[in-house]
């Protein structure tokens, strides 16, 4: 399908549609608002999306690199930062990003989620597609190594993501991403046991760590390897390789 | 009260010798250019400096001389952003290899951090403010934000749906007559009431800045202490800068013009 945008009005009964899903009367998914003339207009550029599913952050993040690169051309950059353009997208992955549960409800979260809010530093991220472009963007070279915040359920990003990702000095360091990624992600895509949480060593205490280190270092001039030699004994038990897959951790 | 510890000897680089300015052209990609003036700060000359750019999940990292000789090394497009808009930047003085004889990581000296550009294109020629205006994606015609960025510096978030030319917005006489007292307060609030602070460590400090403001109003004075035993003196004070702010602006007569057509008498 061509990627459009929602107008105004489009946003609004998108809106309107959120809100119905945590009343008594939920409405059906409003997938007209994505071709109605009304509810949605074309973009200056021609781009196609189709019902892919993704198992992760990760590959929905690489799908969105691959068939929006458009967006990232000075002609076309401002999409990039057109809401309605992420909230057309939201809505046309509505049901992977929200799945109904076994009684057919559906819980769609706060509206950041859906409609992204540029403008706050501390909720940009949180949207459910835009989040994780944004993070595959920055490490489009090296995926992999943020994998730590891609790595999770589209519609669960996870403690993880939200501690990395809230920070700025954290999320475009590559250092601090890639020590997150090399303690706590196995390859199997699970998270480490721990990780989660607010015991010592965890993510939470990591960022808090890399926090204070970014007023006293020159965070972006030092290599994954450094970073990983200034941490505390608390991370000791992260930093060797897991000797065994571990079963799925929840942090989310 | 709030308090700030720095216990790593990192100086705090004032905004009045960081300015940077971020040019809008009709075609490419936006670029800087940045002012520093570093020489009162007593850091080593051969200090390297960097300007880093950074947006939500976007950075760029720009090597920027020595302390001694602070230039760019290259150019300053910002090609990582495909605007301008809500770049903000941030200015580092870091070790010198010569200087860390231990094989630590580089420390930094000094650094700014937070910068919000002037924008030659947006704002030609405008005066300061010191109430940053920009555009946000949101259903009410403004929003008064606290910067969620850690500074808490106030921002007026101007709805770009809702209003095609947010300078004449805030220049208007409904806004100034209407508005303007009312975010007054409300940064005078978050100042002394819920942040508790009456002194800054830094003039350059955004609540230094607004609270300077309200002690030179007409009839105004130093504040009382900003804690919890004087907080109904504050609210008292606070009242009190407001009505001399909405005197001095005219407030009064401003809104009688352009609500009944009279003049106040």
């Amino acid at each position: 399908m061509r990627v459009r945008r929602l107008t105004d009005v489009g946003i609004e009964r998108l809106g309107t549609f959120l809100d119905s899903l945590t009343s008594a009367a939920p409405e059906p998914v409003p997938t007209m608002l994505l071709s109605d003339p009304a509810t949605s207009e074309a973009l200056e550029v021609e781009l196609h999306v189709d019902r892919a599913t993704f198992a992760r952050r990760f590959e929905a993040a690489h799908y969105m690199y691959e068939h929006l690169a458009a967006l990232r051309t000075s002609e076309f950059g401002q999409l990039e930062r057109d809401p309605g353009v992420w909230a057309w997208l939201a809505l046309f992955w509505f049901d992977q990003l929200c799945p109904a549960g076994v009684d057919g409800s559906r819980k769609p979260g706060e509206r950041a989620r859906w409609v992204p809010s540029f403008d706050e530093a501390r909720r940009y991220y949180r949207h459910l597609l835009l989040g994780p472009y944004l993070i595959y963007k920055r490490y489009a070279d090296d995926p992999d190594a943020a994998m730590a915040l891609l790595c999770t359920k589209l519609q669960a990003p996870g403690d993880i993501v939200e501690q990395f990702v809230s920070r700025p000095q954290l999320v475009t360091c590559p250092a601090a991403v890639a020590v997150a990624t090399k303690l706590y992600h196995v390859p199997d895509g699970t998270f480490r046991r721990g990780a989660a949480g607010k015991d010592g060593g965890s993510a939470r205490r990591l960022a808090d760590v890399l926090m204070q280190f970014d007023k006293t270092y020159d965070l972006y001039a030092l290599t994954a390897e450094g970073l990983m030699n200034l941490l505390p004994r608390e991370f000791d038990r992260f930093r060797a390789p897991a000797t065994r897959p571990v079963s799925a951790a929840r942090v989310g | 009260m709030n308090r700030r510890f720095n216990f790593t000897g990192r100086r705090k680089i004032g905004r009045a010798d960081a300015r940077v300015t971020v040019s809008v052209a009709a075609d490419g990609p936006p670029a800087f250019s940045a002012q520093l003036d570093l020489g009162d700060y007593k850091l080593p000359t051969d200090a390297p400096v960097f300007i880093e750019a950074y947006r939500q999940t976007s950075l760029m990292r720009f090597p920027w001389g020595t302390v001694g000789d602070a230039r760019p090394a290259d150019g300053c497009e910002l090609t990582e952003f495909g605007t301008g808009e809500g770049v903000r930047f941030r200015v580092k003085v870091v070790e010198s290899a010569s200087g860390n004889g231990h094989g630590r990581p580089a420390r930094l000296l000094a650094m700014a951090d937070r910068l919000s550009p002037r924008r030659v294109v947006e704002a030609v020629e405008q005066a300061e403010s010191l109430l940053a205006v920009e555009w946000a994606d949101i259903d009410e015609v403004w929003r008064l934000q606290f910067d969620q960025d850690g500074t808490d510096e106030p921002i007026l978030q101007v709805s770009r749906r809702l209003v095609t030319d947010r300078q004449a917005l805030v220049r208007s006489e409904q806004f100034v007559s209407l508005v303007l007292p009312e975010i007054f307060r409300s940064v005078l609030e978050r100042v002394l009431l819920a942040d508790g602070e009456a002194e800054s460590d830094s003039s350059d400090d955004w609540r230094s800045q607004w609270l300077r403001m309200a002690r030179r109003l007409p009839g105004m004075g130093v504040p009382p202490p900003a804690d919890d035993d004087h907080r109904e003196e504050l609210e008292g004070w606070i009242e009190s800068c407001v009505g001399a702010f909405a005197r001095s602006f005219k407030t009064g007569r401003r809104f009688s013009e352009w609500w009944t057509g009279e003049e106040e008498s």
